[in-house]
């Protein structure tokens, strides 16, 4: 034997792990790897491990699998898998996972398990093996994630229930206005609180809307403003039917941090325009379209009324509801807003154009 | 349509039965648990009642309009925080008349009343 043929059974004794190498200079140094039986580290794993062969006998099965299924070891060793009566290992039978693992194929499960009228549940893994004789086999482990379940579940409990204080708040707070609204006159004050009692609903349609969306993060602007309208024109006593909503992309939603300010906003322009638009003559169409251009939303309100009066100053002239509008645009939101006479047509259109790129929560 | 109010929370309750007297509707009363619910249930006969989930002692709402169904044969209209699935479904298996999340709107409480007077068969 020669020293290409000795380096070359050395190389495959490394590959198959029975040698360790290490290269000093030039020389390369073999020596006995250490090798620990992997039976041995089974039995320390908090996971249920079993070890099948190609036929469906059980090779091994560790510590964690006896004392969960209350089995001894030479009850289950050698014996075929399903002839086993072992209720944890039934689901992982009927869905294929083993089969398809002894064909090589690596797969993932998840199971839930009733055990003394509790439920837990296992992340399953089946991975294919080889054994030392090359016959091909599976090991499958099983993770109790129980423990992490639970405290998922908790989490969106308390979320729920945070959810359902923050509205039980909000009808508190709106109980006492209306309340307070009833026990008045017709007059500015009466008008004052509806009008509060409006932008209250604004943070509750927010709420609504957050609590309906799948990650309970985002609304989406579509179904949001498309409520908000309708309160806006039910306050200003103004034929819904007129106001419309128009959203692009029509999927588009935002975080709740910008949508409570954009609400706000609409709401506000949508009442000024219900209320100034049409003094005396007949209630024309009010247009909201909210449009997303790579980050920036572009928000207009458009109604077909006498326009804003010459020289009209925002700030100086603005009601309080104008005042609102501008210091949620440029202050909340960074933004800016334009007052423009519209082109196509009588009537005055309000552009809001603000920042709304996304940004870590 | 004569309505009782069930809620837990007095302020609340107060401006619900104001809104519903200002819908043209009469109020039997009100109620903070699903027992006083019964008991004036069964003294005011109501057509429906408008039913708090979260109610003051062991029972909540949903509790009570079981009761109320089985044994006077009066069913509700659900006013409530809670707007997550489970609730929804457990409230919804009581075949409730209505299903209404807080803050109330008026011309939310209003088509709901207006709807449950159409399924009690009611109008005027």
């Amino acid at each position: 034997m020669n020293r290409n043929s000795v380096a070359k059974y050395l190389n495959m004794l490394v590959v198959s792990g029975r040698l360790e190498m290490q290269e000093v200079a030039v020389a390369k140094v073999y020596y006995l790897s250490h090798r620990v039986p992997i039976s041995a580290m089974l039995d320390f794993s908090s996971d249920i491990i079993l070890v099948l062969d190609s036929a469906g006998r059980v090779v091994q099965a560790n510590d964690n699998l006896l004392s969960f299924t209350g089995l001894g070891r030479d009850e289950v060793a050698g014996r075929d898998i399903g002839s086993l009566d072992i209720p944890l290992l039934a689901p992982l039978l009927e869905s294929g996972l083993v089969r398809e693992a002894l064909g090589g194929k690596e797969g993932t499960d998840e199971i839930t398990f009733e055990k003394d009228g509790k439920n837990l549940y296992f992340t399953v893994k089946s991975v294919p093996t080889v054994f030392d004789d090359g016959e091909a086999g599976v090991t499958v482990i099983m993770e109790d994630v129980t423990a992490a379940r639970r405290v998922l579940q908790e989490k969106e409990r308390l979320l729920a229930e945070i959810h359902q204080r923050v509205r039980n708040n909000l009808q508190l707070i709106s109980s006492l206005l209306s309340l307070q609204a009833a026990s008045m006159g017709k007059g500015a004050g009466r008008e004052i609180i509806r009008k509060t009692e409006g932008r209250l609903g604004v943070l509750a349609r927010a709420h609504d809307h957050l609590d309906r969306s799948p990650d309970h993060a985002r609304v989406g602007l579509g179904a949001y403003l498309a409520e908000l309208i309708a309160d806006s024109a039910d306050a200003a006593e103004y034929p819904a039917g007129l106001v419309t909503a128009d959203v692009v992309p029509p999927d588009l939603s935002l975080r709740l941090n910008a949508a409570i300010p954009v609400g706000l906003i609409v709401n506000e322009l949508v009442l000024n325009a219900c209320t100034h638009a049409c003094p005396g003559g007949a209630p024309g169409p009010v247009r909201v379209s909210a449009r997303d251009d790579g980050g920036v939303l572009t928000l207009a309100v458009e109604d077909a009324g006498v326009g804003f009066p010459p020289g009209f100053d925002l700030v100086a002239d603005g009601s309080l509801g104008l005042t609102l509008v501008r210091a949620l645009v440029t202050e909340q939101l960074g933004g800016r807003m334009e007052v423009e006479v519209r082109d196509d047509g009588p009537g005055a259109r309000v552009l809001v154009t603000v920042p709304v790129r996304e940004e870590t929560p | 349509m004569k309505v009782l109010v069930v809620e837990d929370a007095a302020i609340i309750a107060l401006d619900i039965a104001n809104r519903v007297r200002r819908l043209g509707h009469m109020v039997t009363g009100t109620a903070a648990t699903a027992d006083i619910a019964l008991e004036k249930a069964r003294e005011t006969s109501p057509d429906v009642a408008l039913m708090d989930i979260n109610l003051k002692g062991g029972r909540d709402g949903v509790d009570a309009a079981s009761l109320l169904a089985e044994e006077l044969g009066i069913r509700c209209i659900f006013v409530t925080a809670y707007s997550d699935r489970d609730m929804r479904e457990r409230a919804l298996a009581t075949r409730p008349l209505g299903y209404i999340v807080k803050p109330i709107r008026d011309a939310e409480l209003k088509e709901a009343l207006a709807a449950a007077a159409t399924a009690l068969g009611l109008d005027d």
